[in-house]
């Protein structure tokens, strides 16, 4: 048993705590190698830091660590209720805390990819059983009997012979004494108490009464904020800059030149650092900077697309091949053809990008919105070139991430800042910032093939998409391997199948955006998917379903979508169907469309079914998924980044529009009820939204859109 | 530099600030109160909103010298205990995923029962379409609207 100490700021965070404290601590990969018992009222507390999931102390008081960061997609509750459950306590019994970055202490801390619940599933529910067998154990040693005759319920520990009790609290020090059981036994399905029930969420009350803190809200002390203009066409130099009115604003205290990584590359500013943000934004908007950024000024959307479409011809990177695609195709008598488009998008968190930065000597502390713990505090240490653990990592609420604070750029150029000027710097971009330097879900063109038999089979299947692969832009990638994988490959039983990349570079950055690939490899997949139906004469839903019969889970989930969305039953409506596999989990959506008294087309209602094994908390699975396919709308109809002169037209929301609560459909959202493994939620839920809307759009005026956005009035 | 007089939820503050430092700066950064938030700069995603005068205003583009001396309210001072009829249906119909435009749409949300205790949709629409919520809470902010309507409506009848 490990003797560990409370440094200050933990020990304030625990403050509400006294007595001895159960914390039981999670060594990646093994369960809990040892209670530690803390005597909170000795004084003498000092030093290292607790690293624990689980506190209880000898009043009872549960608190649980959420270690993962918080962007709306509801880890603040989930990892809890991974932990409660197991632990035979309550949500209402338990007070959450979210824990700092530390992959040492809490293993695996990031989010994106879909992947709390996966990665968390198991190790979480054995850290509650541990924590659970040891309360067991303890309760059975004070009465003398076995623990096989004792159980957990509610934060107390029964003896099954008798009506006795002991609850959590009276019984932490004894089992801080004890070791942590090796093997534990996990609860079955049946026996859920918590999981997959509809819990509240803890931190949505803090986001109703401006309580929350975000990571544009943090203030620490000596902070200055700092406000950048960086080249528009992310690679341009600063050829030269003049900041004698910038210094003359009160307030301004110093102008620097900035170098924010990206990828291979490294985007120039000029940042102006003042006491308060207004100050610096004020400094900002009186420079005067000579940009060197000629390299790019021919590159355009139309340059762009143009390109993609002539490499449309080119062979490409195979992704996944099955038969002879070639040969088959050619030998097939209905032969169809098309190819998608679709635009980069910017993420547009509503919190604009902001982190708050301070290095000192041999030290560097970071507070703010970010998705990657552990890489950020891997980054800033080999930045600084300082040991990782001299590196603290603080996680506020993230006012949306969407894979966007999962990169480095920012953090990295706020530490060069806060060195320079020796003082806790708050970078904080503006929306035209956020909006147009990226890094953004990259453009796609996809041409797509399919050959048919005179049955309607489809026998014959290409997809190749051309965009940049995210991959590549890091220095040193290996360009002969493919790696936009997600939604890439369908699960339909198609003999003869080829799906390949012809990867593109440009100087825009692009990187991870919900769904990521599956955001483009979807649309297209399932756009086409519908096209073929039509050559072959057969109803969407029928034509898939012919073609998953081997796969039960698939058909499941396009019967459900089928039932509940009334498809086709209603003979003035366009239906649309979609079904994608991404992240782990199976997504099918239904588009019901109508006509206003105006003759407009309006999307009336989205039906929505997933198979995501088993769940936590079925509320938050039914808004990541509402939520998705808002975005999903959003791309599909509103919103778009265009490219002139090597830089992003769109700056603000003024053009780079968001849907709004007028032009949002009722959505409706079934979860299927399994016991497969865990699958994601976060964003499996947007890769069928634009696809279904286009194929409903045709079934209601028999036009084919193929390049997003689209404007749904002028159908 | 001038100094104002704000009254902001109930209480006084005299300011220092440049006249056209926008309302919201002077709430965030001078005053403190951080529940309203900045999101876009000009007016168009509504994170922004606050009470002036009982009328939703953009504070990211109202400049603090129109502030001065009229009754602002911002969402920390639309209840004391959580327990405005909206922030009740927010948090029953768990309304928010980031949370962040949150603050925003729960004033724009008040301003509208305020002057009518039981929207329709399409009163909804309007006076909803000026927040963003890039999360996509729409479904369930038109949901807990009617619900705040429900919940003020049986509270009217009650007294």
């Amino acid at each position: 048993m490990k003797a560990m100490k409370v440094n200050r700021r933990d020990f304030m965070k625990l403050s509400g705590m006294s007595g001895t404290v159960l914390a039981l601590g999670y060594y990646f990969p093994s369960i809990a190698q040892g209670a530690t018992v803390v005597n909170l009222e000795n004084a003498n507390v000092s030093g290292t830091l607790l690293n624990d999931f689980i506190y209880i102390t000898s009043q009872g008081k549960i608190t649980l660590v959420n270690h993962r960061p918080e962007m709306g997609q509801g880890v603040y509750q989930s990892m809890p209720m991974l932990l409660a459950e197991e632990l035979e306590v309550d949500m209402d019994q338990v007070e959450i805390m979210q824990s700092e970055g530390d992959d040492g202490k809490y293993g695996h801390q990031l989010v994106g990819g879909s992947g709390s619940v996966r990665k968390s599933w198991e190790p979480l529910r054995k850290m509650g059983a541990a924590a659970r067998e040891m309360l067991i154990q303890a309760a059975a040693q004070e009465w003398g009997v076995a623990p096989s005759s004792c159980y957990a319920k509610n934060g107390e520990v029964y003896n099954a012979s008798n009506t006795k009790s002991l609850g959590y609290g009276s019984l932490v020090e004894a089992a801080s004494k004890l070791e942590a059981p090796e093997e534990v036994k996990l609860k079955s399905k049946k026996d859920f108490k918590v999981l997959g029930t509809p819990q509240a969420r803890q931190d949505i009350v803090l986001k109703t009464n401006g309580v929350a803190e975000f990571g544009l809200d943090i203030k620490v002390p000596g902070m200055l904020v700092a406000s950048v203009e960086r080249s528009p066409v992310f690679v341009g130099k600063v050829k030269s800059f003049d900041d004698t009115e910038a210094l003359k604003v009160p307030g301004v205290k110093s102008v620097m030149k900035t170098k924010m990584p990206v990828f291979s590359s490294t985007t120039e500013g000029v940042a102006v650092v003042a006491d308060t943000y207004w100050a610096a934004l004020q400094g900002r908007k009186k420079l005067k900077v000579e940009w060197d950024d000629e390299a790019y000024a021919d590159v355009s959307n139309e340059t762009i697309f143009k390109k993609f479409k002539e490499e449309s011809s080119k062979d490409g990177l195979v992704v996944h091949e099955q038969g002879d695609f070639g040969t088959a195709y050619e030998s097939t008598d209905k032969k169809v053809e098309a190819i998608y488009e679709c635009p980069f998008q910017a993420h547009a968190p509503m919190e604009p990008m902001n982190i708050v930065v301070s290095v000192t000597e041999g030290a560097c502390e970071l507070w703010g919105p970010i998705q990657a713990p552990n890489w950020m505090r891997g980054a800033l240490a080999g930045a600084l070139e300082i040991p990782k653990d001299k590196v603290t990592i603080n996680v506020s609420f993230l006012g949306g991430g969407f894979g966007r604070r999962a990169f480095n750029d920012y953090t990295l150029e706020a530490a060069a800042i806060s060195k320079e000027v020796g003082a806790p710097v708050k970078v904080i971009w503006t929306r035209e910032d956020d909006t147009r330097q990226g890094p953004f879900r990259p453009a796609s063109l996809s041409s797509l093939k399919g050959g048919l038999n005179d049955k309607g089979e489809l026998l014959a299947f290409e997809n190749k998409a051309v965009h940049q692969e995210m991959g590549h832009q890091w220095p040193g990638a290996d360009k002969t391997k493919a790696d936009d994988l997600e939604g890439a490959v369908n699960p339909y039983e198609v003999p003869n199948v080829t799906r390949r990349s012809v990867p593109q570079e440009l100087h825009i950055p692009v990187m991870w955006w919900r769904s990521v690939y599956a955001s483009t490899n979807g649309f297209a997949n399932e756009a086409f998917m519908d096209e073929l139906a039509q050559e072959a004469d057969k109803d969407p839903i029928d034509f898939r379903l012919e073609l998953l019969k081997n796969e039960p889970r698939y058909t499941a989930v396009l019967n459900k979508v089928k039932e509940k969305s009334g498809w086709k039953k209603d003979s003035k409506k366009g239906y649309g169907v979609a079904i994608v596999e991404s992240f782990g989990s199976i997504c099918a959506q239904a588009a019901i469309l109508g006509r206003d008294s105006k003759g407009s087309l309006v999307i009336e209602k989205y039906v929505a079914v997933i198979d995501c094994g088993m769940i936590v908390n079925p509320d938050t699975i039914k808004a990541q998924i509402e939520g998705s396919i808002v975005m999903g709308l959003t791309a599909a109809m509103k919103s778009e980044i265009t490219f002139k002169n090597g830089r992003a037209v769109e700056q603000n929301f003024d053009r780079f529009k968001m849907l709004r609560i007028h032009e949002c459909p009722e959505i409706e959202v079934h979860i299927m009820d399994n016991e497969e493994a865990p699958g994601g939620v976060g964003e499996p839920g947007l890769p069928p939204t634009a696809p279904a809307l286009v194929n409903a759009v045709f079934d209601e005026s028999g036009k084919r859109i193929r390049k997003l956005p689209f404007d749904l009035n002028k159908v | 530099m001038a100094t104002y007089n704000l009254k902001i939820n109930d209480k006084d503050y005299s300011v220092e600030a440049e006249p056209t430092m926008p309302l919201l700066w002077v709430i965030r950064d001078i005053v403190g109160l951080t529940g309203t938030k900045f999101g876009c700069g000009i007016a168009q995603c509504g994170a922004c909103t606050v009470h002036f005068n009982g009328n939703p205003i953009r504070s990211c583009s109202f400049p603090v010298s129109a502030a001065a001396n009229q009754p602002i309210t911002t969402i920390e001072g639309i209840s004391g205990n959580n327990d405005h009829p909206v922030q009740q249906a927010w948090s029953e119909e768990q309304v928010p995923q980031c949370g962040y435009c949150q603050s925003g749409q729960i004033m724009s949300a008040v301003a509208l029962l305020d002057k009518k205790e039981t929207p329709t949709d399409e009163d909804i629409n309007r006076s909803m379409q000026g927040n963003i919520c890039r999360c996509g809470t729409y479904p369930r902010i038109r949901k807990a609207i009617h619900r705040a309507s429900r919940i003020m409506n049986d509270n009217a009848s009650k007294n």
